[in-house]
């Protein structure tokens, strides 16, 4: 091993260190437990081959690389079953649950369109500011501020409106804080 | 907002991990970074800088004068060894193995149709990655007249099957595959064990077998187990740097002839190739890209 290639690999293990878990726990969040270690692995791959143009706040990076990772493995899944039920000799069928998002999200958020819950999430799960997840989403800042925006406001009237019916604000989720808002974000007192 | 908690949409949104260490399996974690380390990079990629217009005139001229030297020894004659090394070249410039075994199994399906199940392991030679796949195979007649392949991407194994294009990919990094159908046992032998064998002598120029008027290597396995197969493999007179591979399957007593695949490969980056079908009427042929930098 050459020194350069010695540099690379702990310049690599460092990033490696620093973000498996985040990225895995991005996984989590949205599929099961070998589908998350799977496209930490393939996403920390695509980080191996082109770590001397990482940027340098690498996590919305990863994250967007874990992304795409994760709708191509979907999209394989939704192939694959497609597949089955056309042969249709699989005496017994099961839909593929590993996709879907490991928690039960309430009837609120099923309002959004994709990229706005993805953008909710990013802020609500990864707890990235909004120019960090801006990046993460793949969009320009003022995109995902409009997508976050349009989120919030359609789940809060939801809500809203369900606590007016009900009388009261549990359910069948954990009451849980915000995510501390991040300096650049729109709502924080300035 | 009026009367509305400001955050009131992240009451409906519950952190299914708050705590991402939690979540992590440390033997999976030593073992992701021990085989994303221990994986090729290109160390050839270009670097992203503009060249001086200095710099880039002598490369220029670098450039025309290797090629002058170049095109002046394959003229003559004398020099290079031949286009034996030159293919050794090319193929050497591959790397992983990929080996196919694959085992039949005849079972009706639940509308009592003939089927066999295959399951297919894909192995490469360096040991890092295997794979399971499971072929579905409909039959009728008794011959294989439709061929639908699923391809189980198991746990940790970067193997992936798109229907649609008919296209395997081993690992991210470097091979995509495509392939149409198969029967019998094969093996699939790719260009580090090209190069290998004809280092070793084993592969070796057939001086009765042409492709397409190139005298092509002749290559056959010794493993007892499988039947005789043989790769033939060349140069394509039409592109240079298109490397042509056809595979024959000699038949034994206990299994059938196999019938004569050709495949067409050709480099487009370093790290990436493709092993190409012979068009058929409507099929289009397509690459596999790897993941973009997102922007």
């Amino acid at each position: 091993m050459t020194s350069t290639d010695r540099t690379r690999a702990i310049a690599f293990e460092r990033l490696f260190a620093q973000h498996y878990a985040e990225v895995v726990a991005y996984g989590h969040r949205r599929a099961s437990a070998d589908v998350a270690e799977d496209v930490a692995e393939e996403t920390f791959l695509v980080a191996w081959r082109e770590l001397e143009d990482l940027p340098e706040d690498t996590l919305p990076w990863l994250l967007a690389v874990a992304g795409r990772t994760l709708v191509g493995y979907r999209e394989a899944a939704e192939r694959r079953e497609a597949l089955l039920d056309r042969l249709a000799v699989v005496p017994e069928r099961h839909h593929d649950d590993r996709f879907r998002i490991s928690t039960t999200l309430r009837s609120e958020l099923q309002l959004l369109s994709p990229v706005e819950l993805e953008a909710l999430l990013l802020v609500a799960w990864e707890e990235l500011s909004p120019a960090r997840a801006a990046i993460a989403a793949g969009c320009s800042r003022a995109a995902f501020r409009v997508r976050l925006h349009r989120a919030r406001r359609r789940v809060g009237e939801a809500l809203e409106a369900s606590w007016r019916r009900t009388g009261q604000v549990t359910g069948e989720h954990a009451v849980v804080p915000a995510p501390a808002p991040a300096s650049d974000d729109p709502r924080t007192p300035r | 907002m009026s009367g509305r908690d400001d955050r009131s949409w992240a009451v409906a949104v519950r952190n299914p991990v708050k705590d991402p260490d939690a979540v992590v399996d440390p033997d999976v974690r030593a073992q992701t970074l021990r085989s994303i380390t221990a994986s090729p990079y290109p160390t050839y990629r270009a670097r992203r800088a503009t060249w001086s217009p200095t710099t880039f005139l002598a490369a220029l001229m670098a450039l025309v004068v290797a090629g002058s030297v170049l095109f002046a020894i394959t003229r003559g004659g004398g020099g290079l060894p031949g286009a034996a090394t030159a293919l050794a070249n090319i193929i050497e410039s591959k790397d992983t193995i990929v080996h196919i075994v694959s085992n039949g199994e005849d079972a009706p399906d639940a509308a009592g149709r003939a089927r066999t199940v295959r399951e297919e392991q894909w192995v490469t030679t360096d040991g890092r990655y295997t794979g399971i796949s499971r072929i579905l195979t409909t039959r009728a007649d008794g011959s294989f007249t439709d061929y639908r392949g699923v391809v189980e991407r198991t746990r940790r194994r970067w193997t992936r099957y798109d229907s649609k294009t008919n296209t395997l990919m081993i690992n991210p990094w470097t091979k995509v595959l495509r392939r149409s159908e198969f029967r019998g046992r094969y093996l699939l032998k790719q260009a580090q064990t090209f190069a290998q064998a004809v280092r070793d002598g084993k592969a070796k120029l057939d001086g009765e077998t042409q492709v397409k008027g190139v005298p092509a290597y002749r290559i056959v396995t010794d493993d007892p187990s499988t039947i005789v197969r043989a790769w033939y493999v060349s140069r394509d007179e039409d592109d240079p740097r298109m490397l042509r591979i056809d595979f024959k399957c000699s038949g034994t007593e206990a299994k059938p002839q196999c019938p004569v695949q050709t495949f067409d490969t050709y480099e487009t980056t370093n790290d990436r190739s493709v092993l190409r079908l012979p068009k058929r009427p409507g099929q289009k042929v397509v690459r596999l890209s790897s993941n973009r930098r997102p922007r």
